[in-house]
């Protein structure tokens, strides 16, 4: 399954990307930005899209906007991952078509396993 | 210009018609007063006050103002309730622009700021004020005459009651007849200005326990993420003692992050953002999950957990913060037992209400310590002395959860005899208390 992570902090996209690594049969593409991450969507079509929600310039919300907008990207899963996961944030992301929240910190030991669980989870829907 | 007639109390002619019948003005501080009682809407409180006040005293315009002041010190007036002048679309458009938060007037028209300049009455009985001075929409009436009185409440200048165009003439005596309306006023502000006071404070508590939460999730995310990375390295890179070490690190970083989000479930709580996701579920399936969830940590603690087999009832719940509920009572339960002890649940079943038990043989809690254990943050033992970890919110959530449900959390408890929590909930589901 290709993932492609969105964060701007390359810290975290190393440990989620190596999480995955661990965890067996995933290919992971990573994007530093919110307009790279669109593009390297349009350009690689993954399974599932991870998108942090608070970047500079273009946030999360915005990125998930221009996805679900664009007939080539719309099929494609969207979950985020973040910090901010108060009640009415995690309202919004579904509200915006997200197919689930992972919050930060995430555990990496069973990131892999969350993952597939959400891509079954938008196969059946 | 306007020409100031009278300022203050003395009259020309203080045979003056119009004193205000003693029965109108007693009807008017009645209600008042019941608003202040039963803890009405500000808004609608003082709307109601003018309201009664014009009819009062004939009056067919008026308005009711609080007295801020500004950066600089000056003082000006922001309306908190007001009559409809013209009674048309521009007039409630004006009056919406600035919505229930009342329009400021900073640049105050010489009669009505001199009530602020001189903290005294002001009675005007031959002007033309002209309202659109003020910026009022076309359709307001020219002002002839003016009844401007100070309210005070603890010393202090902190409103302002307009009365206009009374068919008979303002005089002292209006005045006089209306100072005990003026000081109920002066009651109502003081007690709008604390309400407001303590939701400015309680904003910002939750603000800050919002941001400190997001804050310290980015950092934890990468350090939650590297030590699970090395944990998952092969065996031979880490040595057995770095292993021990870095399931110690594991350990803190899962702590950390539990009282993280139970800081979130407060602020969500506090705010009033709490939604509840209501579904049918079975009873036993969610004392399954919580016993499940709270197994390995009452296997490391030693002890057992005993579960009584669970009544086939079907209830309209928020399945997973039930489990939360649950799930903290054991963990309480849990946290209290010496290795070798057994923590019990068990249900009671009546026809309007479900109650699931959970026992424990630790240490109880005294009478006094038992109306504390559900305030946020409460702690029964001091930091230093502690003998069971935890943030202190976690009861605080699970009652405010049960009572989200309808439902409630109940303690019984005796010193060296152990607890028994009850979580009692509607079999009808009961009403959703949050927004």
């Amino acid at each position: 399954m290709t993932i492609l992570l969105v964060d701007d902090q390359p810290q975290i996209l190393l440990i989620a990307s190596m999480a995955l690594e661990f965890a067996g049969g995933f290919e992971v593409l990573t994007a530093g930005s919110a307009t790279h991450g669109v593009a390297m969507a349009l350009e690689h079509r993954p399974d599932l899209i991870v998108l942090d929600v608070m970047m500079p310039e273009v946030d999360g919300i915005a990125a998930c906007r221009q996805i679900r907008a664009n007939p080539d990207l719309a099929g494609t899963p969207v979950v985020f991952m973040t910090a901010r996961v108060g009640e009415a944030d995690i309202a919004t992301y579904y509200a915006e078509g997200a197919v689930g929240v992972i919050p930060k910190p995430f555990d990496p030991r069973t990131l892999g396993d969350e993952l597939r669980a959400l891509k079954a989870k938008a196969d059946a829907l | 210009m306007t020409r100031l007639d009278v300022i203050a109390t003395e009259l020309s002619d203080p045979a003056a018609a119009g004193r205000i019948a003693p029965a109108s003005l007693l009807h008017v501080i009645t209600e008042a007063q019941l608003a202040i009682i039963q803890g009405r809407d500000a808004h609608a409180s003082f709307q109601d006050l003018l309201h009664n006040l014009l009819r009062a005293t004939d009056c067919p315009f008026g308005f009711i103002s609080e007295v801020l002041h500004d950066s600089d010190g000056a003082p000006y007036m922001r309306t908190v309730a007001l009559s409809n002048l013209a009674w048309d679309s521009e007039h409630n458009a004006w009056l919406e622009r600035d919505d229930l938060s009342g329009l400021a007037f900073q640049d105050l028209d010489p009669v009505v700021g001199t009530v602020l300049r001189t903290h005294a009455p002001v009675i005007v009985n031959e002007v033309a004020i002209e309202p659109r001075s003020e910026g009022a929409p076309t359709g307001w009436p020219v002002i002839e005459k003016f009844l401007g009185l100070p309210v005070f409440s603890e010393g202090a200048l902190v409103g302002c009651i307009g009365l206009a165009n009374r068919p008979d003439a303002f005089d002292a005596r209006t005045a006089a007849d209306l100072q005990p309306i003026v000081t109920t006023c002066g009651v109502m502000i003081l007690i709008e200005r604390t309400r407001r006071s303590q939701q400015s404070a309680e904003r910002r508590e939750r603000d800050f326990v919002s941001i400190l939460s997001h804050e310290l999730r980015t950092p934890m995310t990468l350090i939650r993420g590297s030590l699970g990375l090395i944990s998952r390295l092969p065996e031979d890179s880490v040595s057995p003692k770095a292993r021990d070490l870095l399931e110690y690190a594991n350990e803190g970083t899962r702590r950390i992050v539990r009282v993280l989000d139970d800081l979130v479930a407060v602020a969500s709580i506090d705010g009033g953002r709490l939604q509840l996701k209501r579904g049918a579920c079975r009873l036993a399936d969610v004392v399954d999950a919580a016993v499940c969830d709270q197994g390995q940590a009452a296997e490391k603690a030693g002890v057992s957990l005993e579960s009584e087999p669970m009544p086939s009832v079907v209830l309209e719940l928020d399945e997973d913060r039930i489990a939360q509920i649950i799930s903290q009572l054991l963990s309480n339960a849990i946290t209290v037992s010496e290795p070798g002890a057994t923590v019990r649940i068990g249900s009671t079943v009546t026809a309007e209400t479900v109650s699931i038990h959970i026992d424990d043989d630790g240490p109880g809690i005294s009478p006094a310590d038992q109306h504390q254990i559900f305030q946020r943050f409460r702690q029964l033992e001091a930091p230093e002395t502690r003998r069971y970890e935890g943030s202190g919110i976690g009861l605080y959530i699970a009652r405010e959860l049960a009572q989200r449900h309808g439902g409630e959390i109940s303690v019984e408890s005796k010193l060296g005899e152990g607890s028994r929590f009850t979580l009692g909930l509607p079999r009808t589901g009961g009403p959703e208390n949050c927004s």
